[in-house]
């Protein structure tokens, strides 16, 4: 059943907390729209998402897909060099058994293998190699913690495969690996690896193809402090007009929003992440040949082919406040910290050269948990971001919830949408002198 | 199991060696008892000498990190006493379920 939309618009109007079901119902029921790009230009959007990582650019193309007209704005375009999606690949595993939301994030990492999979079953191509790897997951511990017990626990009430290894065994299966005083190792066999520059540009031009607009250009700070919101305006006073407006703007949410996010919010720190040279010739670095690893605090996985950029390795951090300004190489002063790391666990590569460095904001809400909820007082202004170095895996699902979030598919009391609602609790310092 | 002044000194280490990361609120938050409730005083410790700075683990002294830890053990509700923790105390056996959850 065709919808006006007009209709659609006034349903968003009038709808406040709760949206106009039938409405909804009825763009949910459409097939989808096969109107040409051309004839959607200069037509309103219904909703529109600004930030195109992989939050921004997954809920763009589900809101599409669900029948509605769709404009994503990006200050930069799509996985741009200083969005945090931007990186060159992102870790994809379940085993969250150090988070009180873990069996959740568990389930939807594990449907999101499924679906980065499908991903690259329906959209690849003959010339560029899959975007997602399986590689598995091999956690090394000194010794049992509730981390390891709990996802074990996880897996266990969700049927998830995994193995519990000896280190003899790693040695055995991986002789590249060395397990220095290691005594408990679990092994994620589907975890692996994606792309994630690629991806989200394959998500958006995927997007594109099936009607959605986007534009690069900034989204300037909102006027007035309520009210339901009309138009974004751009750096060079373009107005681009919506019925609902998502921003998922990664690390620049607090600054964007200060009052609401400034202290709920924190992108402090900035990741670091190398790509060690291989030495030449020699697989053993390479998918298949060795697993994604994770040992006290640092995490990596093998090089991908074709260009095999290198074996990835992240480590510590450095201070950073400003998105738009952060340092986004990695200073040699840090530089010892992977090789001990490498030293330890892969002594091959521990003097091997770096090949690229690349820091990103860490972007964590104080629930530790994402934030997909309307801004308090904007009911037709949603926010989707936090998850500090976890929610891209999910972006598949992620951005799926967002989208019925945003139609109301979703109710407002729903369980999960309670719990990525915006926190009520701040970070604190214990005494003054905090800016965040 | 610590006193206020090793607090106090704590306090200071964290704003000058960990807060260019953390958020002191962050080590007594549900997540950080969920994380930790299962484990001693003395696990904490080791994660931490083990594993922070994060781009220098150990850099700080034995006395430094026991005085971090006696600091979030204030955070947590544990109370002061008369006695410093030290790297070898039986302290560090003691459960950090935080005694106000
Ligand atoms: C070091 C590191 C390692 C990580 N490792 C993993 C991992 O292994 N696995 C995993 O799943 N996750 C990992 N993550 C986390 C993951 O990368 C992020 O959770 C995810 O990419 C965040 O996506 P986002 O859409 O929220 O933000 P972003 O990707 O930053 O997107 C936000 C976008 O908003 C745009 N924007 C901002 N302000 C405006 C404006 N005013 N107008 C227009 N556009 C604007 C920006 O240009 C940007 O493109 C890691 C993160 C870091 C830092």
């Amino acid at each position: 059943m065709a919808i006006h939309r007009r209709d659609f618009l006034k349903g968003v109007a009038t709808a406040g907390a709760g949206i106009a079901m039938g409405t909804v119902d009825e763009l949910a029921a459409q097939d989808r729209p096969t109107r040409a790009p051309a004839v959607r230009a200069g037509q309103v959007a219904d909703v529109v998402v600004v930030g195109g990582g992989a939050f921004g650019a997954w809920a763009a193309l589900y809101l599409q897909r669900l029948g509605v007209r769709v404009t994503l704005i990006d200050q930069h375009g799509p996985a741009n060099s200083r969005a945090t999606s931007g990186g060159e690949t992102r870790g994809v595993r379940t085993s969250y058994g150090d988070r009180p939301h873990g069996l959740q994030w568990a389930g939807w990492a594990t449907e999101s293998i499924q679906r980065w999979k499908a991903w690259d079953a329906e959209h690849r191509t003959d010339l560029l190699p899959p975007l997602y790897f399986t590689t598995g997951d091999v956690i090394m511990r000194e010794e049992m913690e509730p981390f390891i017990e709990r996802t074990m626990e996880n897996w266990d009430a969700m049927g998830r495969p995994y193995e519990v290894l000896t280190a003899d065994e790693v040695r055995y299966r991986w002789p590249a690996i060395h397990t220095p005083d290691i005594e408990v190792v679990l092994y994620e066999p589907d975890a692996g690896v994606v792309r994630a520059r690629r991806a989200i540009e394959s998500v958006v031009e995927v997007f594109k193809r099936e009607g959605g607009q986007v534009r690069i250009g900034r989204v300037q700070p909102l006027e007035g402090m309520s009210g339901d919101l009309g138009a974004v305006v751009l750096e060079d006073g373009t107005r681009v007009e919506g019925g609902r407006f998502v921003f998922a703007l990664g690390p620049w949410l607090p600054g964007y929003f200060p009052d609401l996010l400034g202290k709920r919010i924190r992108i402090r720190t900035l990741g670091h992440v190398y790509y060690i040279a291989t030495p030449p010739g020699d697989m053993r670095f390479q998918v298949p040949n060795i697993p994604s690893y994770n040992v006290p605090g640092v995490t990596g996985w093998p090089a991908l082919p074709q260009d095999f950029r290198g074996f990835r390795i992240r480590t510590g951090g450095h201070r950073g406040d400003d998105p738009d300004t952060s340092v986004r190489w990695i200073d040699a002063e840090h530089h010892d910290r992977p090789r001990e790391v490498l030293g330890e666990f892969f002594p091959a590569l521990a003097e091997q050269p770096i090949n690229e460095t690349r820091a990103c904001h860490y972007c964590g809400s104080v629930s530790r948990n994402f934030i997909i909820d309307r801004h308090p007082e904007r009911s037709n202004l949603w926010i989707a971001g936090g998850g500090n170095a976890e929610a891209f895996k999910q972006g598949p699902v992620l951005g799926e919830f967002v989208a019925d979030r945003v139609l109301g598919r979703v109710a407002d009391d729903d369980e999960l949408a309670q719990s990525f609602r915006i926190p009520e609790e701040e970070f604190e310092e214990d005494e003054g002198g905090f800016e965040p | 199991m610590f006193t206020q002044a090793q607090s106090d000194r704590g306090r200071q280490l964290f704003r000058d060696e960990c807060s260019e990361c953390h958020y002191s609120s962050e080590m007594r938050d549900n997540a950080f008892q969920y994380e930790w409730e299962r484990r001693t005083v003395g696990d904490l410790l080791d994660h931490v000498s083990g594993s922070m700075p994060d781009d220098d683990p150990g850099s700080l002294t034995p006395q430094q990190y026991v005085d971090v830890i006696a600091y979030i053990l204030g955070l947590n509700g544990f109370p002061t006493g008369t006695v410093e923790l030290a790297p070898d105390a039986p302290g560090l056996a003691t459960p950090l379920k935080s005694p106000g959850s």
